[in-house]
């Protein structure tokens, strides 16, 4: 992921694939459950993670 | 620096005379999911396809067997793969509203990821159970399906499927990852050492220096698992967890990470890094794609290496 978010369901995704989701849902992609709100807050701890990752790995 | 992810999937396509287990197992693999389960990702009717997460390191049986000249696992990773097992099995019993019984337990059907983390897998005759006239929970069949050395002698006896079932199976599985030796006749040798207090003669030494402890209540409690009449079989919950529990988290902190992780997969990428949506539609998309240009091989293992970026461009044009 290049932009985690995070949803009310407390999954992280990427930020442009969740929010073409809740153009046209209000459930969770992951339970199918309703979601709370349709806000999603950057995962900065996970970005930090990921570009650590990246920057170690091939 | 690399801006693209690569994930692996499993592809196992089955005869086509199996329609009704591939639905039996996407009802089973679809209602379930554990940490020691296989992640079932999807499934594809036309071709009696399953798609899982991909196990690079086989099965529990290839790594017993050391099939590619792979080093044998270690007593720490063994240790592990019962523990892990044995919750699943646990998870599995205490299914609601009905308990489910896996009934094909061996080391084939147990797989192993890039971290040796073990996946109980094939659910092909896995079972709901229904309450019986005794009011204990049985399946019951004309037809006992399941595999030599390691299916319940009662089942195969009466049919009767039940928790005790894998309970048996998972005996024959400790006494295998203990001893390295072929499951024919392993409780009479075992039980035989045990008397003879020659026990220490038929540990697999390849799996390093196990401490005989160790050994001994593995030894003890596989044999009460394996018991010939099921009511006299240990139960998961009170008598075999409490002890491996104890057991994994002494051998997890003396476990080499080096020893664990010696045939892992370079290009694994932690799943949570990934977004759970684009890794659904990369799937959709290779799985359509396969589909249309009858790129499956009937029962031959498809291994499929995804460019995710690339993927997500295509499903984007």
């Amino acid at each position: 992921m290049k932009n985690p978010h995070i949803a009310a369901d407390g999954f992280t995704y990427e930020a442009e694939a969740i929010e073409e989701w809740l153009e046209a849902h209000d459930t969770s992609p992951m339970t199918n459950l309703p979601l709370r709100n349709c806000v999603t807050i950057p995962n900065s701890a996970l970005r930090l993670v990921i570009q650590e990752h990246l920057q170690r790995g091939p | 620096m690399s801006q693209f992810h690569v994930t692996s999937i499993y592809v196992e396509v089955m005869q086509s005379d199996t329609k009704f287990v591939l639905s039996f197992q996407v009802l089973i693999l679809t209602k379930v999911r554990h940490p020691h389960l296989v992640n079932l990702l999807g499934a594809c009717d036309e071709v009696s396809a399953l798609v899982y997460d991909y196990l690079p390191n086989g099965s529990l049986e290839d790594r017993l067997s050391c099939k590619g000249n792979t080093p044998a696992l270690t007593w720490q990773v063994r240790t592990r793969i019962i523990g892990e097992i044995c919750s699943a099995l646990i998870f599995l019993h205490s299914h609601k509203p009905k308990p489910i019984v896996h009934g094909d337990l061996k080391p084939s059907n147990i797989l192993l990821d890039a971290d040796l983390v073990s996946k109980l897998g094939d659910f092909g005759i896995a079972r709901f159970l229904v309450p019986s006239d005794t009011s204990t929970m049985v399946h019951l069949t004309d037809h006992p399906i399941g595999t030599m050395f390691y299916s319940d002698p009662e089942y195969m006896a009466h049919g009767e499927l039940t928790q005790g079932s894998d309970v048996y199976s998972f005996g024959i599985i400790i006494l295998r990852l203990l001893t390295g030796r072929h499951p024919r006749e392993i409780v009479k040798r075992v039980e035989d050492a045990m008397i003879n207090d020659e026990l220490h003669t038929i540990i697999d030494r390849s799996a390093g220096e196990w401490p005989f402890v160790q050994v001994q209540q593995l030894a003890r409690i596989a044999m009460r698992c394996a018991a010939e009449k099921r009511r006299r079989r240990a139960d998961l919950v009170t008598d075999v967890w409490p002890v491996v529990e104890t057991m994994m988290k002494n051998a997890s902190l003396s476990a080499c990470p080096s020893t664990s992780s010696s045939i892992q997969d370079e290009s694994s990428v932690p799943h949570y890094f990934l977004c759970p949506i684009l890794q659904v539609h990369v799937l959709l998309h290779i799985e359509s794609f396969y589909v249309h240009d009858s790129y499956f091989h009937p029962s031959e293992v498809v291994l499929t290496y995804i460019h995710m970026d690339a993927a997500n461009e295509i499903r984007r044009s």
